[in-house]
């Protein structure tokens, strides 16, 4: 293994190699931070480019953009509130906190700091682990799935701001928006109302910028209304965090990190999944459950390093089987084969420079991707200093364009605007709008699952559920996770009412 | 947890939920052996959770507001609340125009348009950074989708100077 590790290294360590990185990272940087581009279109875009290139250098470059993209979407979601890819959509929820409360420098280091380690993380499990958790990926059928996505629901009872039924309505509403369009077995229209655009479904692009965007320039354009168009401004800390607070986020980067290679792992799950269960997991285990959402770094550590490590484990089915298990996993193999190349077991045999250059290539696009990071950060920030009126139209216009590019109708752009009023309704009525985006992202995953587990079960719920150890665990953690979200108040309240003195 | 005016949420999620159970009535037919749960499974159970909750929130809003109302509390909406709406509003209406008519005038028109409307409904009386923002703005955008990305914007009226 050695000897291939060292190919791979010479390979990686070339002139033209550490220029395709290079120039990967960046582009895949930029392009994750933009609304509406995310790793799996930057890496769709450079395509056409690589077709000159050599089959190691073509995929190296790729392997590039996919770690550049993955990170490049916390940029926006910290500084505007808006994530530039669905993966850094849980970024936003401390992410942005942070930057309101002054305290940029550290979430967009935090974010930074998270998605170098998490591909470090990623690349490291790979190299040495990438047929075992090929075969525990493969252990995962739809029923496993299922319960995997209402694990990752659970988390939406404890989003209500002090009524858990809010967390449960909003999460139910992102469910419901994930069934609209044509159904994935019947083939009928759902809730579609007719509509040849909605028949498609929504999109999650233009849905996550309408309720985090558009709600949010709907709100600061109401606060602006009546203080003579200028609030006042925050100083901004920019600065690099100390180490000390850096140390503090290590186990959590190792959390998110070793959560995102698992579920990296597995074809189908993906970058956005990790993230929310990233989250998920950190807000649960953690003593200060209520600082998340209010600018918690570890709220931002969790699922950026998550969705960064996901780019190693994405690469275990890709390479060890010749699954691609997600759409940038998908072009990366269209690359492969536009040069006669076969991923699967025998690659590592027949041409071993092209997996060990893909394990080293992720070393070195995740070290570039600090400096890329470092110099996106300048940039944005210096962009995101403009004056508030111009940034607010600035944004409508970046999510309106973003909206348009990823889909190509203008009917997106009005979705993005309902979303937005939608959002700014939910805000006021005290609703969650996270919680509609993880129901959103989640509910397809867990309707689509549990559909093909019912079809396998021959439609014994029972089945579902307790068939496989994996399934019985996991659905037991999402019921104590339910109950100890609904009865954990009662207790409190209880609690508090036994310790007031009697007068 | 509950608040006394949670009755126009709930009521909401009533008709939202009631809406989506008439909107599948007909997919409820819609079933074989090999998929038994169906296309309407899920969304009926959204709907009937979503109207469960709406009616806890319109009993437990309406139980605060007798309670209430028998110690002789009263309570408008505060002005302020009525006039932040303004420019939400304002920006709403500019979007909805943008939106009406993208395809025909075309992205580099109408996009000046939708910047320079948002940031007069925020209060920016300044046409010349108006004007720069707006322009600079759509020009950096259009660049950077249509010919860095290979967007194809709508391009209305101008299509046949491109």
């Amino acid at each position: 293994m050695y000897e291939n590790l060292l190919l791979g290294l010479q390979t990686v360590f070339q002139l033209k190699g550490i220029f395709a990185i290079a120039a990967g990272v960046l582009w895949g940087t930029i392009g994750g931070m933009i609304p509406g581009i995310n790793a799996t279109i930057a890496m769709a875009l450079l395509l056409p480019f690589t077709w000159g290139l050599s089959p190691e250098i073509a995929v190296i470059m790729l392997v590039g953009v996919y770690c550049g993209g993955e990170y490049g979407g916390s940029i926006p979601a910290v500084l505007i509130g808006t994530p530039g890819t669905n993966a850094a959509a849980a970024t936003v929820f401390d992410g942005y906190e942070l930057h309101k409360q002054g305290k940029t420098g550290i979430g967009l280091y935090a974010s930074l700091l998270a998605s170098v380690f998490g591909g470090l993380f990623g690349a490291v499990v790979l190299v040495f682990t990438a047929v075992p958790l090929a075969s525990v990926a493969l252990a995962f059928g739809p029923a496993e799935y299922f319960v995997l996505a209402l694990v990752g629901l659970t988390l939406i009872c404890s989003l209500g701001e002090g009524n858990v039924l809010k967390g449960i309505w909003a999460g139910l509403l992102g469910i419901l928006l994930s069934t609209i369009g044509l159904d994935p077995f019947a083939g009928v229209p759902r809730l579609a109302l007719g509509t040849a655009s909605l028949s498609d479904g929504l999109e999650m692009i233009p849905l996550m910028m309408g309720l985090f965007a558009i709600s949010e320039v709907f709100r600061q354009a109401s606060d602006l209304a009546g203080t003579g168009n200028e609030l006042v401004k925050i100083e901004l800390d920019t600065s690099f965090p100390a180490w000390s607070m850096i140390k503090s986020w290590i186990p959590c980067g190792i959390f998110g990190s070793t959560l995102g290679v698992v579920v990296g792992a597995m074809p189908g799950a993906g970058a956005t999944v990790a993230s929310f269960l990233a989250y998920t997991g950190i807000k649960k285990w953690s003593k200060d459950q209520d600082s998340f959402g209010k600018g918690n770094p570890l709220g931002v550590v969790a699922p950026e390093s998550a969705n960064n490590a996901v780019t190693g484990g994405a690469m275990v089915p890709l390479l060890a089987l010749g699954i691609p298990g997600s759409n940038s996993t998908a072009i990366m193999l269209g690359a492969l084969m536009i040069h006669n190349i076969t991923p699967g077991p025998m690659l590592f045999i027949s041409k071993p420079e092209i997996p060990y250059g893909i394990f080293s290539a992720l070393f070195v696009a995740n070290l570039f991707m600090f400096f890329a990071g470092i110099l996106c950060i300048k940039c944005a920030v210096r962009v995101a200093n403009i004056s508030k009126p111009a940034l607010l139209a600035v944004i409508v216009a970046l999510v309106f364009t973003g909206a348009y590019a990823y889909s190509g109708e203008i009917f997106d752009i009005g979705v993005a605007l309902v979303c937005g009023l939608a959002g700014l309704a939910m805000r006021r009525g005290k609703l969650p709008h996270t919680a509609t985006v993880l129901g959103f992202v989640l509910g397809f995953i867990m309707e689509a699952n549990l559909r093909r587990a019912l079809i396998i079960s021959k439609g014994s719920y029972m089945g579902v559920f307790l068939n496989s150890g994996i399934s019985s665990v996991l659905f037991g953690i999402a019921v104590l996770s339910v109950l100890w979200a609904l009865l954990h108040p009662l207790y409190g309240s209880i609690k508090a009412r036994k310790s007031v003195p009697i007068a | 947890m509950f608040k006394k005016n949670d009755w126009i949420f709930g009521l909401i999620s009533i008709l939202i939920g009631v809406f989506v159970l008439v909107n599948i009535r007909d997919l409820l037919k819609v079933s074989n052996s090999m998929d038994p749960a169906g296309p309407a499974a899920l969304p009926s159970i959204i709907a009937w959770a979503m109207v469960a909750i709406g009616l806890v929130h319109i009993a437990t809003s309406m139980i605060m507001i007798r309670r209430e109302k028998g110690k002789g509390k009263t309570e408008t909406l505060p002005r302020r609340e009525r006039k932040s709406l303004t420019p939400v509003v304002l920006i709403t209406l500019a979007s909805a125009v943008f939106i009406a008519c993208l395809s025909s005038v075309g992205y580099p028109i109408a996009m000046p348009l939708l910047i320079a409307a948002i940031m007069l409904s925020v209060g920016v009386r300044d046409v010349k950074k108006i004007a720069i923002t707006s322009i600079v703005t759509t020009l950096i955008l259009f660049v950077s989708f249509s010919f860095g990305l290979n967007v194809d914007l709508p391009l209305g009226i101008l299509k046949r100077f491109f």
